[in-house]
């Protein structure tokens, strides 16, 4: 199976880990497994007790500290960038 | 188990050096061998699930020496399989021929109409024959169908799969640090506030 890549370049079908996969509309989407690798990993060294029901609430609850975090930062940029430059620059 | 270390302080410290080599030579190897492999389990896959996810999302392009110095410092942290894929990368993908930008010769990604020639090492240029992507070597073989070792850069995935890639190292710094030094004492710790319970709790049926 081959797919065509722009100027008729022919190249073979996706290979997992050599290629990279199609995420250019989704990139936003991947903070999610990204917050969830980084909290399994951080609750698993930092709690008594990895594995049980408690862990993984915490486990859900720093990914979703994660991620909101991420989404405030993102906000508060967006508004410094395309509100207050704006405004101090007089657009 | 290798006898405690003394530290600075003069108070007894579980330092763990097998441990900590363990855990730089594959995240979570030091875990098991302290026995906890419960916790080990999680590190492995945390650690493990970031840095194959990444390298699904941006392929092996994302972990490159040569042309993502600074962020190889940081996925090298994950342990020598970072340096087996840059090995592998360098010498059985990338191809040598001119860069399109400045012309001259170097070590680098092919471009979508170029194979690598297996002996060489070098770029060849695809030509379709018959409607099959074809390539001559330099020693006048034929390959076909030939095609380049890899997609270079889908925008947004190279930078993805090198930041999952690169926090997957990061992570793993902690996972030593615990082995070598939180993990044993964690347990100590709950050893010994296990026992203190049970010297503090009141005696059943004892008395007069």
């Amino acid at each position: 199976m081959m797919v065509l890549l722009g100027e008729g370049a022919m190249l073979p079908a996706y290979r997992p880990f050599i290629d990279p996969i199609q995420v250019h509309g989704l990139w936003w989407l991947m903070v999610v497994p990204m917050a969830f690798g980084v909290a399994v990993v951080y609750k698993a060294v930092r709690m008594p007790s990895p594995g049980n029901g408690a862990y993984w609430l915490g486990v859900l609850k720093m990914m979703v500290e994660i991620i909101a975090g991420m989404a405030l930062l993102a906000a508060l940029t967006y508004g410094l960038v395309m509100v207050y430059a704006r405004w101090v620059a007089g657009g | 188990m290798p006898p405690n270390t003394t530290s600075q302080a003069g108070k007894s410290e579980p330092f763990q050096p097998v441990a900590a080599l363990l855990a730089v030579i594959f995240p979570g190897l030091g875990h098991f061998y302290l026995g906890q492999v419960r916790r080990g389990v999680l590190v492995t896959g945390g650690v493990m699930g970031l840095y194959l996810t990444g390298l699904l999302i941006g392929g092996i392009q994302c972990v490159d020496r040569r042309d993502n110095y600074i962020w190889f410092l940081g996925q090298s942290l994950v342990g020598p399989m970072t340096f087996g894929l840059d090995y592998v990368h360098q010498e059985h993908l990338k191809v040598i021929g001119p860069d399109a930008r400045t012309g001259v010769e170097r070590r680098r990604e092919p471009y979508p109409n170029e194979a690598r020639d297996p002996t060489t090492g070098r770029a060849i240029g695809i030509v379709p024959m018959n409607g099959v992507p074809t390539a001559k070597t330099a020693d006048g073989r034929t390959i076909a169908p030939a095609y380049p070792t890899y997609v270079k850069a889908v925008p947004r995935s190279n930078e993805l799969g090198t930041l999952f890639t690169t926090i997957a190292g990061f992570l793993n710094v902690i996972v030593v640090i615990d082995a070598a030094f939180g993990a044993r004492a964690e347990r100590k710790k709950k050893v010994v506030e296990g026992v203190s319970r049970t010297l503090k709790a009141p005696v059943v049926g004892g008395g007069a």
